[in-house]
């Protein structure tokens, strides 16, 4: 890729270009004719309002979601499979909704472990571990977010 | 000005065309156009009304008594829309307005749209327009002093050239209505505009009067007459049709049917027909596609709800005939009745699946698999036999063949006190639910996010290197992530997405990187790509990248439109509509891809300047070298590196941090929940009051800031 060298009198332009863009006006964005009232007396301390005055904090992305740690640790060898599901609840709060999972994994010998990413606004999560024969659930766990939580775990053993 | 720098060739990939199908339906339609040109009237006064919908013109036909509609045609011959549709009752053609050609067309029984040659229109495009009844003569309108109504004579004396009049200019006669339709038999048309006003239109003077408020509003995009003189009217964020008794000394109008939802409407009826009520919507039908026996022509199953004793799950709706995928009558009737059955473990060959299956009372259920994906539900494929449930939960386990082949397929589940019931055919009670479902290989852990049902949201502001009015709505495309993975590697991923609103005039694409997993992870074959459920013949990967890079669109204003008096596509108070492009995205790995290699969800989502289309700014236009990224995100190698630290970006290679201003803020933000976007130029603080602290606090404090509670309700777009 080759890029074209800017010369000094184009960069003036640009930095002009750039100054009357600001204040988030509706001229920078192009997008519409700008707004048909004037501004007869333009205020030289034309301060940015709204989401063009934020400061955003170094390194920060602006992240809806987290991390979780789920583990599934029956304590002793399973031979058989079970099978684990991560899911949002049902209506009625104690029971998942199968149509709104997170994850889904068999898991053999009892044991598993994995992260999984959890968004701000899911308050509750519900794990089941269930057997197939029969086909009924072994363990459930309940996960609710509270304001002390920085880690999210969900242990079943 | 911006000078980019010489953008490297566009990744020479196969262009993906708007929804052209490899479907058996678009390959009997190219044949019958192929053929000598030879137009094809309709055979008769039909009772179904026409309704046209889409950016890229597609035909329906609606039953107005129940709102069943089906799909007629999603290939007119046309790129663009038509509008102004009128049915013909001296010739049985469709004519309408079409703006690929700016004129009007006619539509013959192949759904073949043809432009005619019509002098003296002027330069401008109709959506307003009917045909008289009493007289072969093509009415248009449009409001405005330099328009108005013309009237277009379809069959001139001596075979002379077809020519508009203008019978009455558009500010004389200004009328803010979005269709209008002739009366079987008084000789004038009628509107209702948007504010529920009922207009009496004389076409022959060029002038209305105002009859009464029918008391709803809107935009009513698409008015139908029956022959009994009762007016029909379709409102676009909804669908809903309303009757209207005209005759009545002050009209109403009552709520009469579901129909399809559509910011782009217009409907055409023969007046002159009856109102066909078939059967009244006692009988409840699958959805699945019909190569398994899903409509009633086909034999579909189906069951008559009778006292609706019987069902799965917590309700039961009934429907005139089925509505097959992608439609499905969950959409038509806005009530989710396909809920009985819920998978609780994937589906492995070789391994047991558990299923919860709801049932109201003591029943029978029989139930099938396409595992072989053939499209039919074969004897082998059946399931569950005649088995005996109870009232409430039944947990039942369903075992996959290892001769199943994994990817997407159909189940059917029915539900009946008759215990023999097969894959097809009416049965005298119960409910049938189809549910689409995935097959994987042996121990796969399957991973989504947000969840299974949930949506993520992508918003962003399509300015940069400048400022925009941070409304965050320029392009806003919802996501959802299925990786499957099986001891420690990712075997595959599926992206499932719709386009949701396209706030801004420029024109963008949008794409999904995976960082880090080269294209040589890839075998032959290994994408499936399809947009509004139908298999795209093209590949969506982007050639020349050492990169995984799936290009969902070049241009998004491909598969959306405006809605009809709005500027963008579901941005602006009055707009609502549904969403007109969903698309799926299957890719396998070869191998598998290690997981601790593999990038977290949402990988890289990323919007494109259109190649071609200018942007203030540049010179010449920046195409597919212009990109914005989520932060956190960095620019592919299609980017124009020379663009960064220009305007207002102040993008740093050093910290890595790309996209962002002097203060830090982006040009896109990925929300990990379905997000109520703010409304057209609304600043995200004033619709969202918590999202300034969440970013001081360096997101310690309202990390809700995004859901709706939170909201400002008048500053959001909120659509159902």
């Amino acid at each position: 890729m080759t890029y074209k060298t800017i010369s000094l009198a184009a960069v003036l332009i640009l930095v002009l270009a750039g100054c009357s863009g600001g204040g988030g006006s509706d001229e920078a964005s192009g997008n519409v004719p700008p707004p048909t009232a004037a501004n007869p007396d333009p205020a030289p301390d034309n301060a940015p309002t709204g989401a063009a005055a934020i400061t955003v904090p170094d390194g920060f992305d602006f992240p809806t979601s987290q991390l979780a740690y789920v583990e599934v640790d029956l304590g002793r060898d399973i031979p058989y499979r079970t099978y684990l599901t991560v899911c949002l609840p049902a209506l009625d709060g104690a029971n998942p909704d199968y149509s709104t999972c997170l994850t889904r994994t068999p898991v053999f010998g009892g044991s598993y472990m994995s992260d999984i990413e959890v968004s701000n606004d899911a308050d509750t999560l519900i794990a089941t571990l269930w057997t197939f024969e029969p086909a009924e659930v072994l363990r459930t766990v309940v996960w609710n977010r509270s304001a002390e939580t920085t880690a999210a775990e969900i242990i079943i053993n | 000005m911006i000078q980019p720098a010489n953008t490297p060739p566009a990744p020479l990939r196969a262009r993906i065309t708007a929804v052209k199908t490899t479907s058996i339906m678009a390959a009997l339609l190219a044949i019958g156009a192929a053929q000598p040109a030879a137009a094809t009237p309709f055979t008769a006064c039909p009772s179904e009304a026409f309704l046209i919908q889409r950016t890229v013109a597609t035909l329906y036909g609606v039953n107005l008594a129940t709102g069943y509609y089906r799909e007629l045609s999603v290939d007119l011959r046309t790129s663009d829309k038509i509008n102004a549709l009128g049915f013909n009752f001296h010739d049985n053609y469709l004519y309408g307005w079409g703006y690929e050609y700016r004129s009007p067309v006619r539509i013959d029984s192949n759904y073949e749209a043809v432009p005619l040659d019509v002098e003296n229109l002027p330069n401008v495009d109709f959506y307003v327009g009917d045909i008289a009844v009493d007289r072969n003569v093509y009415y248009v309108y449009r409001s405005g002093a330099s328009y108005g109504l013309y009237a277009i004579d379809l069959d001139p004396q001596g075979g002379a050239p077809m020519r508009a009049v203008r019978v009455v200019d558009g500010e004389s006669l200004k009328l803010s209505i979005f269709d209008l339709a002739f009366h079987p038999t008084n000789t004038l048309a009628y509107a209702v505009d948007r504010n529920g006003t009922l207009h009496e239109i004389d076409a022959n003077a060029g002038t209305s009067r105002a009859l009464s408020n029918v008391g709803v509003t809107g935009t009513f995009g698409a008015t139908y007459f029956d022959v009994d003189g009762y007016m029909y009217i379709s409102r676009n964020s909804d669908g809903y049709v309303f009757r209207i008794d005209i005759d009545q000394p002050s009209p109403i109008a009552e709520f009469y049917a579901y129909g399809p939802s559509s910011n782009n409407n217009d409907g055409a009826r023969c007046a002159l027909a009856p109102i066909v009520d078939e059967t009244g919507a006692a009988i409840d039908f699958g959805d699945a596609p019909d190569s398994y026996g899903t409509s009633l022509a086909q034999n579909g199953a189906r069951h008559d709800i009778g006292e609706g004793r019987i069902y799965l799950g917590q309700s039961l709706d009934g429907e005139s005939d089925a509505y097959i995928y992608p439609l499905a009558d969950d959409d038509a009737d806005r009530s989710d009745d396909e809920d009985g059955i819920q998978f609780v473990t994937g589906l492995e060959l070789g391994e047991d699946a558990i299923v919860i299956v709801d049932a109201s009372a003591p029943s029978y259920l029989n139930a099938w698999v396409d595992w072989n994906r053939n499209g039919v539900f074969d004897p082998e494929e059946q399931v569950v036999a005649g088995q005996q449930l109870a009232a409430g939960s039944n947990n039942l386990t369903i075992r996959t063949p290892l001769w199943a082949r994994t990817g997407s397929s159909w189940a059917r589940f029915r539900l009946s006190t008759t215990a023999g019931v097969g894959p097809v055919g009416g049965v005298a009670d119960g409910e049938v639910e189809d549910y689409q479902v995935n097959v994987t290989a042996n121990g796969v852990t399957e991973s989504v996010f947000p969840s299974s049902s949930g949506w993520s949201t992508l918003a962003y502001e399509d300015n940069w290197p400048f400022q925009g009015d941070y409304d965050m709505n320029d392009l806003v495309v919802h996501l959802r992530t299925r990786e499957l993975s099986r001891d420690g590697s990712v075997l595959g991923v599926e992206l499932a997405g719709e386009l949701v609103a396209v706030g801004g005039v420029y024109h963008n694409g949008f794409a999904v990187r995976l960082p880090g997993i080269s294209t040589s992870r890839l075998p032959n074959a290994a994408i499936e790509y399809r947009i509004n459920g139908r298999l795209q013949n093209d590949s969506p990967l982007e050639s020349q990248q050492g990169e995984v890079i799936l290009v969902v669109t070049d241009d998004a204003w491909t598969f959306v439109s405006p809605g009809e008096g709005c500027n963008y596509y579901r941005t602006e108070p009055g707009c609502e509509a549904d969403v007109q492009m969903s698309f799926e995205l299957r890719v396998s790995f070869g191998l598998g891809v290690p997981a601790d290699s593999f990038p977290a969800a949402p990988y890289d989502p990323f919007m494109f300047a259109t190649p071609g289309y200018g942007r203030q700014g540049f010179d010449t236009p920046p195409g597919r070298s212009l990109e914005i990224h989520l932060p956190g995100a960095g620019p592919t190698d299609a980017f124009d590196f020379s663009l960064l630290g220009k305007g207002d970006d102040r993008s740093s290679h050093d910290t890595g941090e790309y996209f962002r201003t002097e203060t830090g803020m982006p040009w896109a933000l990925h929300i990990a929940s379905e997000w109520a976007y703010p409304l057209e130029f609304k600043d995200i603080t004033d619709a969202y009051p918590d999202f300034a602290s969440f970013v001081d606090s360096a997101g310690e404090t309202k990390r809700s800031w995004y859901v709706l509670d939170n909201a400002e309700p008048a500053f959001i777009f909120y659509s159902e």
